[in-house]
């Protein structure tokens, strides 16, 4: 059995809880943008382009507080970063010594939480030389399907019940929050998390245009320092 | 300069991909570019991944703590309820998003239909 046959495995992942929670994030996320006077055009360039929920709140965030646009690509690096140690931890397992680098840059575009815990928790199950094509079979989809619905829920956005409204923009916080607290792999990750939480509060009173780089170095740092001395969260 | 320097054209494409994309994209490259050479438990990347992780947090909670869309019609004291319980139960409930969220949706819309709000 071939890469097709394991990308369109990857297509099917579609049918998953997963990409339900992420795709009603983003439908939040249409609405957001929305209230916020982004238009359709942008809100879309804005998914495809960068495809990573929490920096393109951070983006939205701060297009809509007149942020500078240093402090707005600091932020949105901050934000981004763990991408870095998510791909260092999830290429050695589906790369080949063979496969170009474009193609890894191509691919590695659409890694983001939901694909990046979707593919890891299945790979035991795809051989080996076929997971970069299961797992681009599954992002590829993740992607378009909910750029649609997204495009979708933006035009009818100002239609939504109100309730409905509420309940969108409540999965995002709980869904991430979840979904970041499970996929941590050590104490570190979790500690920075809560410090994350009790912090935000604080830095957005003192320092609300630059509050998030603030907590992501301030609370991150405390996290790195102390992770040995809590027991395991 | 910000986003709403120039509305008009092309600046706001310009501007998302100066800094939505490209500060986004470039972890992902150096992810691949690296991924030949550091050990994913070095302390540099505990450090960079606590970094991410406390500041991905302190979004998430301003969005419940100071939500700049409707999310603001339901009190305060509301949102955060229903945040804590919605990670609580998912916390002790065999580590289920699924339940995490339904339970604080439970709590936030049920609430708010109690207070009258919705």
């Amino acid at each position: 059995m071939g890469n097709w046959h394991w990308f369109k495995q990857g297509v099917r992942g579609i049918l998953h809880l997963p990409v339900l929670m992420l795709t009603l994030s983003l439908v939040g996320f249409a609405a957001l943008a929305h209230d916020a006077d982004i238009s359709l055009s942008q809100t879309i360039f804005i998914q495809v382009t960068v495809w990573a929920l929490p920096s393109m709140l951070v983006l939205v965030d701060g297009m809509t507080s007149n942020t500078p646009i240093t402090v707005v690509i600091l932020g949105v690096a901050l934000a981004a970063v763990r991408f870095m140690p998510m791909i260092m931890a999830i290429l050695p397992e589906m790369r080949n010594p063979k496969t170009p680098t474009w193609v890894l840059m191509v691919i590695c575009h659409f890694m983001a939480i939901t694909a990046w815990v979707f593919a890891f928790a299945r790979f035991d199950k795809v051989p080996r030389e076929n997971r970069l094509a299961f797992f681009f079979g599954f992002s590829l989809t993740l992607c378009i399907f909910s750029t649609i619905i997204m495009a979708l829920a933006y035009q009818v956005s100002t239609n939504f019940p109100p309730v409905f409204l509420v309940g969108l923009a409540f999965i995002i916080p709980v869904y991430f929050s979840t979904m970041l607290w499970k996929s941590a792999r050590i104490n570190a990750d979790r500690l920075a998390l809560i410090f994350g939480v009790i912090l935000a509060p604080i830095f957005y009173y003192f320092a609300p245009s630059i509050d998030l780089v603030l907590v992501g170095l301030i609370g991150g740092t405390a996290a790195f320092f102390l992770r040995h001395k809590v027991k395991r969260l | 300069m910000t986003y709403a320097a120039w509305m008009e054209g092309w600046w706001p494409f310009i501007f998302i991909l100066i800094a939505g994309a490209l500060p986004t994209e470039i972890w992902r490259w150096l992810g691949i570019f690296l991924s030949k050479n550091i050990a994913e438990d070095s302390e540099l990347l505990i450090f960079v991944r606590s970094v991410a992780n406390a500041l991905i947090a302190g979004l998430l909670t301003k969005l419940v703590l100071f939500p700049t869309g409707v999310l603001d019609a339901a009190p305060l004291g509301l949102r955060i309820g229903a945040a804590l319980t919605g990670f609580a139960a998912f916390y002790f409930i065999r580590k289920s998003i699924l339940i995490g969220i339904l339970i604080g949706e439970i709590i936030l819309l049920f609430g708010g239909y109690f207070l009258g709000i919705f």
